[in-house]
Formats: structure tokens, sequence, C-alpha cells
């Protein structure tokens, strides 16, 4: 596939929501003829996908209970 | 029979009340984000003790410092940011060993010793295997990103603020660190020899 010179920060900016209107249509724009920058769009949403689905999340109900009576006799 | 109004009280309420002398308050907090800080820190140092005595660290010194915090929307950016510090804090000591071993590796995917029943728990068990092992060799700065955008969610300005850079410093690690895990991912995907053994020494030992 032909590699695009088209910034992926962009796409990041574009995937997190971080720009303005025009600049968000600047990158759909560039999305529609560009199969490179779609590829690694969603790659970066398949890493996403793949890292929440299976990294479990850790609990410690027990310590959380005791930092809660901890934090309960904090001057405050 | 009517609808429960499950209101959730916002964080920036929340961090009001607790500045105005309500604990109470700052507990609801601990619930909210106890899992996910502690999560993020066992991954950062890889010792479960160390990242238990962070994920304290991290939440008292939250609320001590509450009154500083500049803008109470941003509290998990500003709790991840401290939670982090602290563990800058203990790499420095040379407290935090980044122990890379496949028994790590499969603790960190959650798996115990229950066998798998069905191909699709084999499947699973794969996966999370290899999901955990390409974030286990990942350079830490990497890894580090990674944990804050793919795993905690935060976009790239809050992770700038987190890692103190500038938004595109925070972009093009994002970039290279989500571009990185997918290659080695793919390629340990694909299966060669070292992968075949490196499952057959896992299954072996009857971990999963």
């Amino acid at each position: 596939m032909k590699k695009c010179s088209f910034p992926s920060t962009n796409l990041v900016a574009y995937a997190d929501g971080e720009l303005d209107a025009t600049q968000q249509r600047v990158v759909e724009v560039h999305l529609q003829d560009c199969a490179a920058c779609r590829q690694l769009l969603a790659g970066f949403k398949e890493v996403d996908q793949l890292i929440q689905q299976h990294t479990p999340e850790i609990d410690d109900p027990a310590r959380r209970a005791n930092l809660r009576a901890q934090i309960a006799d904090e001057p405050h | 029979m009517g609808s429960v109004n499950a209101y959730v009280v916002a964080d920036d309420e929340l961090i009001a009340a607790v500045r105005a002398g309500c604990t109470q308050s700052f507990g609801l907090l601990i619930d909210r984000y106890y899992s996910r800080i502690q999560t993020y820190l066992v991954r950062q140092t890889r010792d479960h003790h160390l990242a238990a005595d962070l994920t304290q660290q991290t939440f008292l010194e939250a609320f001590r410092s509450c009154a500083r915090l500049p803008d109470a929307s941003s509290f998990p950016a500003w709790l991840y940011r401290i939670a982090l510090n602290l563990t800058r804090h203990e790499w420095r000591r040379g407290r935090v060993r980044y122990v890379h071993s496949l028994e790590w590796v499969a603790t960190e995917a959650g798996l115990g010793s229950e066998v798998p029943t069905s191909p699709d728990q084999t499947d699973e068990c794969h996966e999370r295997m290899l999901v955990q092992q390409v974030l286990a060799e990942l350079n830490p700065a990497l890894r580090e990103v990674l944990l804050l955008s793919s795993l905690a969610g935060f976009r790239s300005k809050e992770i700038a603020y987190i890692l103190t850079i500038s938004d595109m410093a925070a972009r093009q690690r994002i970039s290279r660190a989500k571009q990185e895990f997918r290659l080695r991912y793919n390629i340990l995907s694909r299966g060669n020899d070292d992968e075949e053994m490196f499952f057959s020494e896992y299954e072996s030992g009857g971990v999963c």
C-alpha cells in the first residue's frame, strides 16, 4: 500500500475528538481518498479494543475499604 | 413499578463537597477510581505490593491536596499524574523492576490455574497472553502512553498534561505506541517457531 505523508498525529487528534470542525473536515476528506490512513486509523481502534478486552482490571476491596477508613481519620 | 433514578454525582461536585469538608464524598471518588489506578500501577511497576502501596499514596496525596486541583473536572487526569509521579519517584529509588517473565505475563493476563474447557476459552487465553506479552515487551515510555490512552481512555491533551509534555509530543507518542503494538501483535499472532515454543512451555506448565 502506498505510504502517506499525512501526519499520523492528525489522525490521533481526530480519533480523540480534539479537532475543530474545519480540521475535522480536512481529515475526513483525506480519509476518503487514502486507504493507508484509513487502515492506520482502524489500527488505532483495534489496539484500543485489544488492550481493553484483554487487560483485566485489578481490584482489592479490602485495601479499598481500609483506605476509606484512613481518609475518614485524616484531618481536613 | 417506577424507574430507578440512578443519578451519578459528577467528579467536580464530589470535589466541591470534599473541599467543603465532606470526607465521605472522597470515599465515592475512591470507589470510582481505585481499581483503575491500581490496574495502571500494577502494569507500570509489575509489582502488586508496590502498586498497592502507591495506590494508597496516590489517593492520600489527592485528598490532602485537592484544594490545589486547578480544575475539578480534570480530577481523573490529575489523579493519574499523581500516580505517575509517585511511580517515577520509586523508579529513581530503584524500587521498580521490570520483570519480564512468562509467569509475569500470565499473571498480568489474569490467568489462574483453571484449565480452559472449550476452544473459545483457549482462544481467549491465547489472545490475552499475546496482548500482555506485547505490552510487556514495549519500551516503557510507549507502554505508559498505551496504558493511558487505550486502557484508561484519556485523550491526547489529557495525556500531555499527565506526562507534562506538549500536545504534539503526546500525539506523536500515542501514534508510535499504537503502531508499534500493532506491528508486534501481528508478528506474534501470525505464529512462528518461537511463538509455538512459547505456548508449548506455557500450556505444559498448566497455568492456563
